[in-house]
């Protein structure tokens, strides 16, 4: 990167953390800290929801996944407008109506103090360690892409989400979560342009088109019913529908974020502000990746995009078979591109046939190629058992170095990083709104004591920002960082939103049975991903909500005259 | 809005915000804005589903 790049990185991140402190300063009551000042705007609530969910994995890992497999991840979000509009119209205005800071304060209303405990504890269990992964994951391939400490890039990260989320509260970080996502559809929308404009002058938008959906790129819908398949419309319709009805509905990080909302109608215009845009904006995402594939289809692609990796062992015992590969691989290319092009250039013709057969021979040549980076993968990990030889995380950040101009790198870094501090700072304010409301609060007020001070929500802010950290300078790379997320989010996620389910829908289940059934529920789901690991991910989502709901009626059956809450009337 | 002559409800502990009916509130008043976003995803659920046919 240039001195110019580094110019536009920290004049970006850090003038946008600064802001987000300086518009907070003052003094702050214990409200206006943990649930924010309720002046906010449908339209901030829009972009600080979108932006919560958007972390930096997002941008670094699904243009990759497009480039690999094609835009079959979209199906992920099929489900995310209908759960948004049950958010909007049940959970909503429940918790609106009784002025909860935060989500599982409702529980406590709705059945006991330990079933508020529970839900409580199942969302720092699993957010605890999926903010670790929202800041490992950028800083990992940052890290070896630009040759930077891993360890400082991680505390680098942590420390400014910690400094002004700490400062300034839930209002900081839906203030700064405008900014940044200004600053990540403008990187997004640069990168697009030059992708198109860099691509052969033959070449139009149209063509490129063609080439991805020959390749398979574009097959973004899968009506097969096979549950192995990971991504489908059913699964996707489904299991992600319960995904997002738990992550929207339950999950601190987003409920903080619209109950911040000056008025209900201003927050469910948030709402459905992403119901609207977030499939469309995923969709731009994988289509960019799509894109890239198109675009490496013509210029030179690395046999494996983790390139700092791939000099190590090149340059180590065993160097000389991975330069070969290396040789191989760029000859099959340029075989590829010339059949590529006949295939551009036929598609004028008009001519079916010669179309058809021009495609085949450059599918065959793709089939080819693809062969010997199998193979260059195969003897990495020959040659080093430990390496990840997964590279879908490196490939757009590859582009970015390669084929972007000066400052415009730094403002896609800074988009990556302000992706990584906008996740970061609502998991962090989140974590310490539940702690000191739901755990320090209720331990307090049970002793007797007053509610808790700003100065102890400040300090459960960055307890949690330090757990973060710590668990990000420990994490091992995983295999797909953005999948890592969501599968430790689809073994929670199901069991809290049953909780959820029942308290709102299912009244005569009372505490004990709810509570029995979700500890019971959840041992199932981990037992299950554990022991069998036979399904798709997302459908943990939808069994742990099931076997939550069930087990509270059976058991509510079962234990009729002890299950029977009383606080259960102040929810209704 | 009309007079009533029976008892005003007890209102909810959030009475300044309640903008609407307690039950599902709004449900019909926003029944068309949920309508609008099913049909903008159905839409887009075509206009995704024939795209590998429309390009080729």
């Amino acid at each position: 990167m240039s001195t110019l790049d580094y110019i536009v990185l920290v004049a970006t991140t850090l003038g946008i953390a600064a802001y987000g402190i300086w518009r907070t300063r003052g003094k702050q009551t214990f409200e206006n800290y943990v649930r924010g000042e309720e002046r906010v705007s449908w339209a901030t609530i829009g972009l600080a929801v979108m932006a919560t969910q958007a972390s930096a994995i997002t941008f670094l890992s699904t243009p990759g996944q497009a480039f690999e497999s094609g835009m079959g991840f979209v199906q992920n979000y099929f489900g995310l407008p209908f759960a948004l509009i049950v958010v909007s119209a049940v959970f909503l205005p429940l918790y609106r109506r009784l002025r909860v800071m935060t989500a599982y304060e409702y529980l406590g209303h709705r059945f006991d103090q330990k079933t508020r405990l529970l839900g409580a504890g199942l969302f720092l269990l699993q957010r605890g360690f999926a903010s670790g992964i929202t800041i490992y994951a950028p800083a990992i391939v940052l890290s070896t892409v630009f040759g930077w400490n891993l360890d400082l890039t991680i505390l680098t990260t942590g420390a400014v989400a910690i400094l002004y989320t700490v400062s300034g509260g839930n209002t900081a970080v839906s203030l700064t979560q405008k900014h940044q996502m200004a600053v990540i559809f403008a990187g997004m929308a640069t990168a697009f342009v030059i992708l198109i404009l860099r691509l052969p002058e033959n070449v139009s938008f149209g063509d490129a088109l063609t080439v991805a959906g020959g390749f398979d790129k574009l097959n973004a819908v899968n009506l097969s019913f096979d549950l192995n398949e990971r991504y489908t419309l059913w699964s996707g319709l489904l299991g992600g529908f319960f995904l997002s009805l738990s992550y929207f509905g339950t999950d601190q990080s987003q409920v903080g974020r619209y109950l911040s909302g000056t008025s209900l109608r201003e927050s469910r215009l948030g709402l459905m502000f992403n119901a609207l845009l977030k499939i469309p904006m995923q969709a731009f995402i994988l289509l960019l990746g799509a894109l890239l594939f198109v675009f490496y289809q013509f210029s030179p692609a690395p046999v494996f995009f983790d390139r700092t990796t791939w000099q190590q062992h090149v340059e180590g015992p065993g160097g000389e078979r991975l330069r070969v590969l290396e040789e191989r691989y760029a000859e099959a290319a340029v075989v590829k591109r010339a059949a590529v092009q006949q295939w551009v250039s036929d598609s004028e013709s008009g001519d079916p046939a010669r179309i058809s057969a021009a495609r085949d021979a450059a599918r065959a040549a793709h089939v080819q190629s693809e062969a010997i980076r199998a193979e260059a993968k195969a003897t990495l990990r020959v040659l080093d058992p430990s390496v990840k030889t997964k590279d879908s995380d490196y490939v757009f950040i590859t582009f970015v170095l390669e084929q972007l101009p000066r400052g415009v790198i730094g403002l896609l870094i800074a988009v990556i990083f302000a992706a990584a501090l906008s996740s970061v700072a609502a998991e962090l304010s989140a974590l310490g709104s539940t702690t000191v409301v739901d755990l320090y609060g209720t331990l307090r007020r049970s002793r007797g004591g007053a509610a808790p001070s700003v100065l102890a929500s400040k300090l459960c802010t960055a307890f949690w920002g330090l757990v973060a950290v710590g668990f990000a300078l420990f994490a091992r790379v995983v295999e797909n960082l953005i999948e890592a997320v969501n599968i430790l989010g689809s073994l929670f996620y199901g069991v809290i939103l049953g909780l959820f389910l029942v308290a709102f829908f299912l009244r005569r289940v009372g505490g004990h049975a709810v509570f029995t059934a979700a500890i019971l529920a959840e041992l199932a789901v981990l037992t299950a991903f554990f022991a069998f690991d036979r399904v798709g991910y997302l459908w943990y989502n939808l069994i742990g909500c099931t076997l939550c709901v069930v087990f509270s009626l059976l058991l509510q059956a079962l234990l009729p005259s002890r299950s029977q809450s009383a606080p259960e009337a102040a929810a209704r | 809005m009309k007079p009533s002559l029976s008892p005003a409800p007890t209102p909810p502990p959030d009475s300044s915000r309640n903008e609407e009916a307690p039950a599902v509130p709004g449900l019909r008043s926003w029944g068309r804005v949920y309508a609008a976003v099913v049909i903008g995803f159905l839409i887009g659920l075509v206009l995704l589903a024939l795209l590998p046919r429309v390009v080729s």
